[in-house]
């Protein structure tokens, strides 16, 4: 027990001093509480939007696009549906859907980085020039591409971001598999005999989450733009899923005579994206410590 | 140095020919019937086979990628399905409005983002710098096509400024005798003198400009922040100081001008992400170019023009990250 608890010594310490770091960084330690804020609305959105009803398919004509009041906070749109709540379920939407993205740009990327990593030679040349050339891409336009081809809605979106996306995945963790691959454990795993899957993916994979995590948490900014945009072009989410790009694009023929429809969820997407963003920023600045001082 | 551009220029044609593979694979892994789409919904089965056969749809996949491949080395893309005219001169038609919007605007990021890059580097710390900063991570994190809307809101509707949107308003388009000489409209209005158009294409480009420059303004503002940061610790910076220089000059001149490299990466790399950009700012602003006919290409499933303008913005990007990468080796305190 002992034994353990000195070894852990230096750990917590680093988690404290990091976790420290965090809270000296005043907007990044801002943002992550809007994270967390944002993570409760998403589970909780149906006990706190004020008209759950208004989610989906409704028409509510007599109330349709009133401008913010004490009832309707953001107003309403074109059918009389409660924007805030609207944009409450947003935050479910919009969160989940990246995750949804990430997690499968990580399903495609690390097995294929671990595999390049471990291999070496010719596999991983092809599957690194593989992720050149992805990489060489604008996501967006990617995007576009097979989202327009996969026919449009969030599933193929989403599924369009990861293909667009899974190549920095790969790259994260053919590095951590190439210095992870000589090391004592996985050396020992290889002598008694284990198959090569099973040590890439009970020896790499694990020791490569890490970054992969931080790597992530830097992205995620970037996929809630990228899907929203997505939505906004039509091939992401279809009416009438409460999707921010989505109420964004319908509000376009009303909004010179409701502002509110498209300031909203606007303000909405900026937000979650500023602060994923301020937290990469964070994170960036406190594991480079050249920066740290600054 | 030479070893070094070659190597860079093979490895750019491996890319944009993996670029085709990808794009190809895309457009004919996912299942979608462009025969159909090419003679309309009433045709007969006979006339779809014809189609394929015209199309080629009927070869195996490799072999269509082979004659793709062919048919682009020269110069020919195919034909949209909708309008069945050749893609390559739809591009040609539709491109110059979009790169007037791309340059200009990129030529704006580059003048507000190093005046604000050296005003927040030389105000380190202050609330500049702070207020700067945010502006860098906060044009990063706007979606562009909100932004679009509001200046929308803001100029037209609000402040009856600036118009909504188009490239022209009608009162030009019907009695100015719009020019055509090199499609770039700005450009045909100073060659032919033709003022009253300008005015009014100029008033169109503001908006769409501004939008677009709110990325890269971003950017350019923090690379010269950080570089500039950097570069005014030096000794030589502090020999000019010494030497009783303004520092109005030290920082514009003596710094600034070192601390171009990274700009220039930015910039280049920066074009291309403008370049896909426009396709959701012309779709709000109703603009003429790529971004307005690549979505109708969408809409229309209309799959040589989609992979038309896929594969011409990826060629662009390639070519400019190329650029980048050059532009870097070219610095002579860069060995590779």
């Amino acid at each position: 027990m002992n034994r353990l608890k000195t070894a852990l010594k230096p750990r917590i310490h680093k988690w404290r001093t990091n976790f420290y770091l965090l809270r000296k960084n005043k907007l990044t330690f801002l943002s992550l509480l809007f994270i967390i804020l944002l993570v409760v609305v998403a589970i909780f959105a149906p006990l706190l939007a004020p008209h759950p009803e208004h989610i989906m398919e409704m028409t509510n004509p007599s109330e349709k696009l009133l401008p913010p009041s004490g009832e309707y906070w953001f107003g309403t749109d074109e059918l009389g549906r409660d924007i805030f709540s609207r944009i409450l379920y947003g935050t479910r939407i919009s969160l989940l859907a990246s995750l949804a993205a990430v997690g499968l740009a990580m399903l495609i990327g690390i097995p294929l980085g671990a595999l390049a990593g471990y291999k070496g030679g010719w596999i991983d040349n092809v599957i690194m020039r593989i992720c050149d050339i992805f990489l060489s891409f604008p996501s967006l336009l990617l995007a576009i591409v097979i989202a327009a081809f996969a026919g449009p809605s969030l599933k193929n979106a989403l599924i369009a971001i990861a293909i667009s996306w899974w190549p920095w995945y790969a790259r994260i963790v053919r590095g951590q598999a190439i210095s992870l691959k000589e090391r004592q454990f996985v050396r020992a795993s290889r002598a008694i005999g284990n198959t090569q899957g099973k040590i890439i993916f009970q020896h790499i994979v694990p020791n490569c989450m890490a970054p992969v995590i931080v790597q992530a948490s830097l992205d995620f900014g970037s996929i809630i733009l990228t899907l929203a945009s997505l939505s906004f072009l039509g091939l992401g989410a279809q009416a009438p899923t409460p999707e921010w790009g989505l109420m964004i694009n319908t509000s376009k023929t009303y909004f010179l005579n409701a502002w509110w429809y498209s300031v909203f969820p606007g303000i909405a997407i900026f937000l979650a994206v500023l602060a994923f963003n301020l937290i990469g920023d964070g994170l960036r600045e406190i594991m480079d410590p050249r920066t740290r001082n600054r | 140095m030479k070893n070094f551009i070659i190597k860079r220029i093979l490895l750019g044609v491996v890319v944009l020919l993996g670029v085709v593979a990808i794009t190809f694979v895309v457009t004919r892994v996912i299942p979608s019937n462009p025969a159909l789409q090419w003679v309309g919904s009433r045709a007969t089965a006979e006339q779809i086979a014809a189609a394929e056969e015209e199309l080629g749809l009927n070869k195996p996949i490799p072999v269509q990628l082979g004659i793709y491949l062919n048919d682009m080395l020269h110069g020919d893309l195919g034909y949209s399905l909708k309008s069945h005219r050749p893609v390559v001169d739809e591009i040609m038609e539709n491109l110059p409005p979009t790169l007037e919007l791309v340059l200009l605007g990129t030529i704006f990021a580059i003048v507000a983002g190093m005046a604000l890059g050296v005003l927040t580097a030389s105000h380190k710390n202050k609330w500049q710098d702070h207020l700067g900063r945010f502006f860098s991570v906060g044009s990063v994190s706007l979606p562009t096509f909100w932004v679009a809307l509001l200046l929308q809101l803001l100029f037209y509707g609000v402040l009856k400024l600036l118009p909504i949107g188009g490239r022209l308003s009608m009162d030009a388009q019907l009695f100015g005798q719009v020019p055509d000489v090199t499609g770039f409209l700005l450009l045909d209005c100073l060659l032919t003198g033709n003022f009253s158009v300008f005015g009014d294409a100029l008033s169109h480009l503001i908006l769409p400009c501004i939008t677009l420059a709110l990325y890269p303004t971003g950017m350019v503002a923090r690379m010269t922040r950080s570089a500039l940061l950097e570069i005014l610790n030096e000794d030589y910076i502090k020999a000019a100081q010494s030497y009783g220089i303004k520092r109005k000059i030290i920082l514009w001149k003596y710094a600034l001008k070192n601390s171009l490299g990274p700009t220039v990466t930015v910039v280049t790399l920066s074009v291309g992400y403008t370049l896909v950009n426009t396709f959701l700012v012309e779709s709000v602003f109703n603009w003429p170019g790529l971004g307005s006919y690549i979505s109708d290409a969408v809409m229309n499933m209309d799959y040589p023009a989609i992979m038309g303008v896929t594969l011409f913005s990826a060629c662009a990007y390639v070519v400019l990250n190329m650029i980048a990468d050059i532009v870097v080796a070219l610095d002579p305190r860069v060995r590779i």
